[in-house]
């Protein structure tokens, strides 16, 4: 089962704790993603998200000058890079977030989004469904000649 | 074949193009959806994605901005009988997240990405059952098979 590092993202959006909100509206438009996160040295701390901007600038009008820490989600839930892809849809389901940050060490290595990890579970069923269907298909021609063979030789008595 | 209309959201959340982006953004977040529909005569005719409007918010005077200065045509106007893999196909290989449903030229639902990635998920869980059947249906034929030719099959069933 393939991991998380095959399907990260690896060039994440990361602004310091000490940028403005209007830092992160500004890098999230400019670069057309959905997120940003926060960082301190490498390691990240929170995420904003397109919502969260939204959310905060018009209905709670927080002004675009305050810092990032402020809107920010934290905790994160974080996902390390080995994860295995089974594992990963686990934790959506418990955690119903669309977007992951992956950590090693500490670090920020990249960012996972739900629909990447959906997808690429769904090529891997759809590819072991393949490989499945071909075993099961030698495995159906070795029984068939085995049950004519075996027929000729103690005389079957549902053929001959 | 799994279509549109089955995983299609009914609930379609307009805007006029002569509405300020402030009374955009507050439809979203109260809606909680992700993109707004611009439609005329219930045909849709443009969309707004929170991109947009933080775009749009970025401005020195962002009540001045109405909808129709940021909206933009990334969608895909489907009919409810289109298939599931066709929506598929056009959301990872041309990165169309949207699809206002039309019948008889009337609006009458959208798909986004969010509905076609957890019918994916519900289609996956359905495949990966389904393979735990015939590996079980198949093990057992095997194994009766087995049993049939062996020498105590064979004086129990037809000896």
């Amino acid at each position: 089962m393939a991991k998380i590092s095959k399907i990260m993202n690896t060039s994440v959006l990361t602004l310091k704790k000490e940028a403005k909100i209007s830092d992160a509206a500004r890098l999230i438009a400019n670069k057309s993603q959905g997120c940003v996160v926060i960082v301190e040295g490498k390691k990240p701390i929170g995420i904003i998200t397109e919502s969260d901007i939204l959310r905060n600038l018009v209905s709670k009008k927080i002004s675009p000058e305050e810092k990032v820490t402020k809107i920010m989600s934290s905790p994160i839930t974080a996902i390390h890079p080995n994860t295995k892809l089974e594992k990963a849809s686990k934790i959506i389901d418990t955690k119903h977030f669309k977007r992951y940050p992956v950590v090693y060490n500490g670090d920020l290595v990249g960012l996972v989004a739900e629909n990447s990890i959906v997808h690429a579970i769904n090529d891997n069923v759809k590819f072991h469904r393949n490989i499945q269907n071909i075993v099961l298909m030698i495995f159906v021609l070795f029984e068939f000649f085995i049950f004519i063979l075996y027929g000729h030789l103690v005389n079957f008595p549902l053929f001959w | 074949m799994i279509k549109a209309k089955v995983i299609m959201t009914e609930n379609i959340v307009t805007i006029n193009e002569n509405a300020s982006i402030t009374e955009a953004a507050k439809l979203m977040i109260n809606k909680h959806v992700s993109s707004l529909l611009v439609a005329k005569n219930n045909m849709p005719t443009a969309i707004i994605v929170k991109n947009d409007l933080i775009k749009g918010l970025l401005n020195k005077n962002p009540s001045n901005i109405e909808v129709k200065n940021i909206m933009s045509k990334n969608f895909l106007v489907i009919n409810p009988n289109t298939s599931y893999p066709y929506m598929l196909k056009k959301l990872r290989k041309e990165h169309i997240k949207r699809f206002p449903v039309v019948k008889n030229n009337k609006l009458v639902g959208i798909i986004t990405e969010t509905d076609i990635v957890n019918a994916t998920r519900d289609f996956t869980r359905f495949h990966q059952i389904m393979q735990e059947v015939i590996l079980a249906v198949f093990g057992l034929v095997t194994a009766f098979f087995l049993f049939f030719f062996s020498p105590l099959g064979q004086s129990m069933l037809w000896g």
